[in-house]
């Protein structure tokens, strides 16, 4: 849900995943190219392993947390005037007489073939209740995304360009205070500026019928994608702008100056080519925490999505749906890291050749 | 020495940066067609500035405040961006000092050679461009099929990437070319064939070169004439022969005198006998790496008290490891290093503090071996303390002493060692190994990150502390011709084994292996560079396989 | 300007914050606004109880009265005072988001530090849980265990302070491999100084600066996650003040009385965007040191 994480993170990030990638290239010389073929695809699949492993580490937190419940689950399932024998069975049904490791494990080859149990507030089997709202916020994400890489991208590349000028003063000026406002700020000034006395041209929350998809009333979309737009810009704006501006300074611009080419081909063919490669991890990450940033910007436009459940369930202690929205959340951002290694890995030439 | 067939023709230019400091003074020069000017100078001459200069190209917030720059009839002070566009790349071309970081990772060589002639005055069509290229590489001597042109950067040797820098200046068919220390970081074999292909070039198509560097004998080796720039200003010009033999200047004298010649005799001619060595520090059978890359192949060697012994091979030679490994920073070998006639532990951490002390390492760079947020005083002391070297007056008098011993006013040691120059640095470097009065000193590549005048005072200094120290040294370096003036014995490392040992007057006056030979042999050399000048006329420079390569391409 | 060896364009990687660097921070408008930004929060934090004209807790008028020469900034949802609330309602979000962030850098350094110096194990390990905590949302991970162990602000600081520790290791990580690879670390190495040494005399010194950085922008993040918890009522628990819980409460209102919201969201504002331009300027003073220090 982190606002907008900054420049320290994001560096270490790509930083990070470069580094890896130039260990396991190994020396570029001629002699050294043979194995780099196996490199590639091995970095990729290295890759693959610690997003699985992150989401095995991910899981045994949440099975931790479940364990500090204080108090007896199945007292807590069936409610007070539960009789001593009825408690006594579901405790075996649940297994929750076992070891802890087998409890663990049972749990595990549920979560891995979707099985997370039925919701102890609807009854409902999880996965199927949860799947609308996982669609929800999807779309969501996705709308979001559609508009905000491609203009923090085009805002990074234009500040690096006039670096320094006013446009470029002027929006790193507004990163620095947009990435530290939470996200409820920005979507409450906004419905202050949009939804109420000032101008009423938007409703305040998105109301929809049960059942119905919050996308048929575009209308009610417009504030939490324009919220979620406007957190979501500055670090990719500035990730963008640095690793440009980065580049521009590099020898072979340089070079490429002192071979008379026009400065559109410099920075079009030389600059970009190279400086957009980090910000392909960068759009990832952006996409990440813009899920996370999902929560509190369903809870405050009343949007049916994953976020506005969980707080729901956080509500009722709904324990299976906690731990099947925690585990997506995590899955979501293993997923996009991969994306976005095997995207980095076929854009640079010294990962993608032999 | 003005003359009407200067292509380039340089008067009285002077550059200011931004604060108004002058760093480039009056400085007038002129090249003929075919003709090379070497440009010699220490870092922050300028030397780069005026070279840059014939491309219309300064450098972030300096600027052209007087004189004239004409290059193949255009005034370059006087034209538009647009046409310096179309005068850089056709007329006047540019091969960068590193051809790694200056060709871009993501272009195809192809791309970045057609390039030149895909925009600025020939404007050719994509099949013309790529017989251009295919043109170009042959000329440079490497491979024109379509694998190669479509290789990128990072698929290419150090040699070939400074090839492919040449193919991409010569592909325009320029007038003038400007080298910016085209050859540093190459091996010498490397180097001597980039020199004799520019020579090559420049002789045959009539381009007008302007070289540009800090190495006397590359200009030697290369250059027609000589115009050595201190801080700015011209302090000799001439023709090469001239200058090198009688400089007019005191500065160029000084410059000759600094630069070590491997052609002069000077070294070592005896070895102690085995008991002596034996006293020393002994390497036995180091054999050793990086997990399962092994760089160092059963190496053994010794260095007796007093005796300096120099420890030579280019990079990836695993001399560095080795040394590294002697003062117990690299712990991944077999073998085993002594001291005195006692076993070394492979961990400074687990060597006692008579070890230590007496043992004592130098680093390569003097930029990184002294901590930034300390000052010189508390670097050295911090030495001092952990290993307990204090003496009875107390430790002020001691630093007070090392920094004196190596030519350092003691006022120094308040400040940060951003406020000191890199001589300055490595002398406090120096200092600080001092402190604890060692016996023996391993010095790391110590002077290749410093100009020539630096290089040859701290020589001088270790010399000084040799003679009057009785210390011993393990010399670590690729400069041969730095050696032959310095070590008393030479251990060649070719790939992690020792390929020859000796003396140094045998082992580089009398080279028994090929790859000594060949190391000594293209290490080049004022003296024998002056001599062959006088023998062959002037211009015809021998060529190896470039020259058949062109040959077939003409 | 000339070709100089390029050993030297890596020296000042990481340069002193020396005097100057520090003048450079303060002379930096962002800094000046940040810190006035600060001493306002900080102030209201301070004396905002004196100054406040009404009780938190009573009923004084009709809810979401707009303003007036009593009220004036109007009444919240149980028509108390919406003045007198903002006054007394920071402390909790200045103190939470001040102790967790402080946890989670120490904490991280230290971690950092090590895993940097000695790599290895703890280093695998650090790398792992940093990605646990990217994939974790600090938000989701405290909900997550708010859900089993009730509502309890030091249980909040606890987890967002454990939920930044891994990425500020791993950002100190960073620059501690950096510095730990330099030649006079490995000068401090061949003299046979020990690890603790090394690491407090040699490497500390030279990673302060980054991990002032860090401190700001972990402070940044906390109050948003606290007060972000409040707003969706899982944080300070009515009928208290709070910044946060006030945004939630007076929501319902925002139309008819929007004071109630945008007092408390101005300030929560104001505090985080104050301690994101000082980390900011704190990075850009260091930045600048990085080229041409040793001329």
């Amino acid at each position: 849900m982190n606002a907008t994480p900054q420049a320290a993170v994001a560096k270490t990030e790509t930083t990070a995943a470069a580094g890896d990638a130039r260990s396991m290239t190994g020396p570029t010389t001629l002699t050294a190219q043979r194995s780099s073929l196996w490199s590639r695809y091995g970095w990729i699949l290295g890759r693959l392993a610690s997003g699985v492993l992150t989401l095995f580490l991910v899981s045994i937190i949440i099975f931790a947390a479940t364990m500090l419940l204080p108090g007896d689950i199945a007292r807590i399932i069936l409610g007070r005037d539960a009789t001593q024998a009825s408690i006594e069975a579901l405790t075996i049904e649940l297994g929750l007489d076992q070891p802890l490791i087998v409890q663990y494990l049972d749990w595990l080859r549920g979560a891995v073939t979707l099985d997370f149990g039925n919701s102890l507030v609807s009854r409902a089997v999880v996965t199927d209740a949860m799947l609308p709202r996982l669609l929800n916020t999807l779309g969501l994400v996705g709308m979001v995304s559609l508009v905000s890489i491609p203009l923090a991208l085009a805002i990074g590349v234009s500040g690096a360009i006039r670096a320094d000028r006013h446009w470029d003063r002027f929006v790193n000026g507004a990163s620095i205070v947009i990435a530290a406002l939470p996200e409820f700020v920005i979507g409450l000034l906004l419905t202050i500026l949009l939804a109420t006395g000032l101008m009423r041209v938007l409703p305040a929350v998105v109301i929809v019928p049960p059942g119905a998809s919050p996308f048929s009333a575009p209308l009610t979309l417009v504030l939490p994608v324009a919220t979620l737009v406007i957190v979501s810009l500055p670090y990719l704006i500035r990730q963008t702008r640095a690793s440009l501006i980065d580049t521009l300074t590099s020898e072979y611009i340089t070079m490429a100056e002192l071979k008379g080419l026009p400065e559109r081909i410099i920075v079009i063919r030389h600059a970009l080519r190279n400086s957009l490669i980090p910000s392909i991890h960068a759009s990832a990450l952006t996409v990440a925490f813009m899920i996370g940033g999902t929560i509190i910007i369903e809870y405050l436009f009343n949007f049916p999505g994953m976020g506005l459940a969980l707080i729901e369930a956080v509500a009722t202690r709904d324990l299976p749906v906690i731990q099947f929205i925690v585990m997506i959340f995590a899955a979501g951002y293993v997923i996009l890291n991969l994306i976005a290694d095997i995207l980095t890995v076929f854009v640079t030439p010294k990962l993608r050749t032999r | 020495m003005t003359t009407t067939n200067e292509i380039v023709s340089v008067r009285g230019l002077s550059v200011e940066v931004a604060s108004g400091r002058r760093i480039v003074n009056d400085v007038s020069l002129g090249i003929a067609p075919g003709k090379i000017l070497g440009l010699v100078g220490q870092s922050g001459s300028g030397k780069t500035t005026v070279a840059m200069s014939l491309l219309g190209y300064a450098r972030h917030g300096a600027h052209v405040v007087e004189g004239s720059i004409s290059v193949a009839g255009h005034d370059v002070r006087e034209m538009s961006q647009a046409a310096l566009r179309e005068l850089r790349g056709s007329t006047v071309s540019y091969v960068p000092q590193d051809p790694r970081a200056s060709l871009n990772p993501a272009l195809r060589i192809r791309e970045q050679i057609g390039e030149v002639l895909e925009f600025g005055a020939s404007r050719l069509a994509r099949p013309a461009r790529l017989e251009e290229v295919r043109l170009s590489l042959e000329e440079v001597g490497l491979p024109t099929d379509d694998e190669f042109l479509g290789r990128f950067p990072h698929q290419l040797s150090g040699g070939q990437l400074q090839r492919v820098g040449i193919a991409a200046a010569i592909a325009g068919r320029p007038d003038v070319i400007v080298l910016d220390e085209p050859t540093t970081g190459l091996d010498v074999k490397t180097q001597r064939r980039i020199l004799d292909l520019v020579r090559h070039l420049c002789t045959r198509y009539d381009i007008a070169g302007l070289y540009v560097t800090h190495d006397l004998a590359a200009i030697a080796q290369i250059a027609d004439d000589i115009l050595v720039l201190n801080y700015g200003r011209v302090v000799e010009h001439g023709p090469i022969s001239r200058v090198f033999r009688a400089p007019a200047e005191e500065y160029t004298e000084r410059l000759l005198a600094a630069s070590p010649d491997i052609a002069v005799p000077g070294g070592g001619t005896t070895s102690p006998g085995p008991e002596e060595r034996a006293r020393g520090l002994v390497a036995h059978n180091i054999t050793g790496g990086y997990r399962r890359n092994l760089v160092l192949h059963d190496v053994s060697f010794e260095v007796a008290p007093g005796e300096c012994l120099a420890l030579v091979g280019e990079s990836g030679s695993g001399k560095s490891t080795l040394s590294r490994a002697a003062i117990g920073l690299h712990h991944d070998y077999t073998g085993r290093f002594s001291w005195r006639g006692d076993a070394l532990s492979a961990r400074a951490s687990r060597r006692s503090t008579q070890q230590v002390r007496e043992l004592q390492y130098i680093f390569q760079s003097p930029y990184n071996a002294l901590n930034p947020r300390a000052t010189v005083r508390e670097s050295i002391a911090f030495a001092q303390r952990v290993t307990r070297a204090r003496d009875k007056k107390g430790s002020e008098n001691s630093i007070d002493a090392a920094l004196l011993e190596v030519g350092l006013d003691p006022s120094i040691g308040d400040q940060l060692p951003n406020r000191l120059s890199g001589g300055e640095r490595q002398r406090v470097a120096i200092a600080r190994a001092l402190i604890t009065q060692p016996d023996l000193l391993i010095c790391d590549e110590v002077t290749s990150a410093l100009d020539v005048l630096v290089q040859a005072e701290i020589i001088e200094l270790l010399r000084k502390l040799r003679r009057e120290q009785k210390l011993a040294m393990l010399f670590v370096t690729h400069d041969l011709a730095l050696v032959r003036s310095f070590a008393d014995r030479v251990i060649v490392l070719e790939g992690g084994s020792v390929v020859e040992a000796g003396t140094t007057e045998q082992v580089l006056g009398a080279p028994q292996h090929p790859y000594t030979r060949s190391l000594v042999a293209n290490t080049l050399s004022i003296h024998e560079a002056l001599n062959s000048r006088d023998g062959a006329a002037p211009g015809a420079v021998q060529l190896g396989s470039v020259a058949s390569a062109a040959a077939s391409a003409g | 300007m000339t070709a100089i060896p390029d050993t030297s364009t890596a020296s000042v990687f990481i340069a002193p914050p020396t005097r100057s660097r520090v003048r450079r921070w303060l002379a930096d408008t962002r800094t000046i606004i940040g810190l006035g930004f600060l001493a306002v929060v900080l102030l209201i934090v301070a004396f905002g109880p004196l100054l406040a004209p009404h009780s938190i807790t009573e009923f004084l008028a009709p809810p979401f009265s707009p303003p007036s020469a009593e009220f004036l900034l109007g009444t919240d949802y149980m028509g108390q005072d919406v003045l007198s609330r903002t006054l007394n309602g920071g402390w909790t979000v200045v103190w939470m988001s001040a102790t967790s962030a402080t946890l989670g850098v120490a904490v991280g350094a230290v971690l950092g530090m090590l895993a940097g110096y000695s790599r290895g194990f703890l280093d695998e390990v650090i790398m792992r849980l940093s990605d646990v905590a990217l994939a974790l949302p600090t938000m989701v991970l405290t909900l997550l265990f708010v859900a089993m162990l009730g509502r309890s602000l030091p249980l909040i600081v606890l987890l967002i302070g454990l939920a930044h520790a891994p990425s500020v290791a791993r950002v100190v990580r960073g620059v501690t491999v950096d510095v730990a690879g330099r030649e006079f670390v490995e000068s401090a190495q061949a003299i046979g100084a020990g690890r603790l040494r090394i690491l407090l005399r040699q490497i500390l010194p030279n990673v302060t600066g980054p991990i002032m950085v860090e401190y700001g922008l972990r402070t940044v993040w906390s109050v948003v996650a606290i007060a972000s918890l409040s707003v969706i009522g899982q944080g300070v628990a009515p009928p208290q003040a709070d910044w946060g819980l006030m945004v939630n409460e007076n929501r319902v209102g925002i139309t008819v009385q929007p004071w109630g919201v945008i007092a408390p969201l101005l300030l929560i504002a104001m505090f985080a965007v104050a301690m994101n331009l000082l980390a900011e300027g704190v990075d850009r003073a260091l930045q600048v040191g990085r080229e041409g220090g040793n001329q």
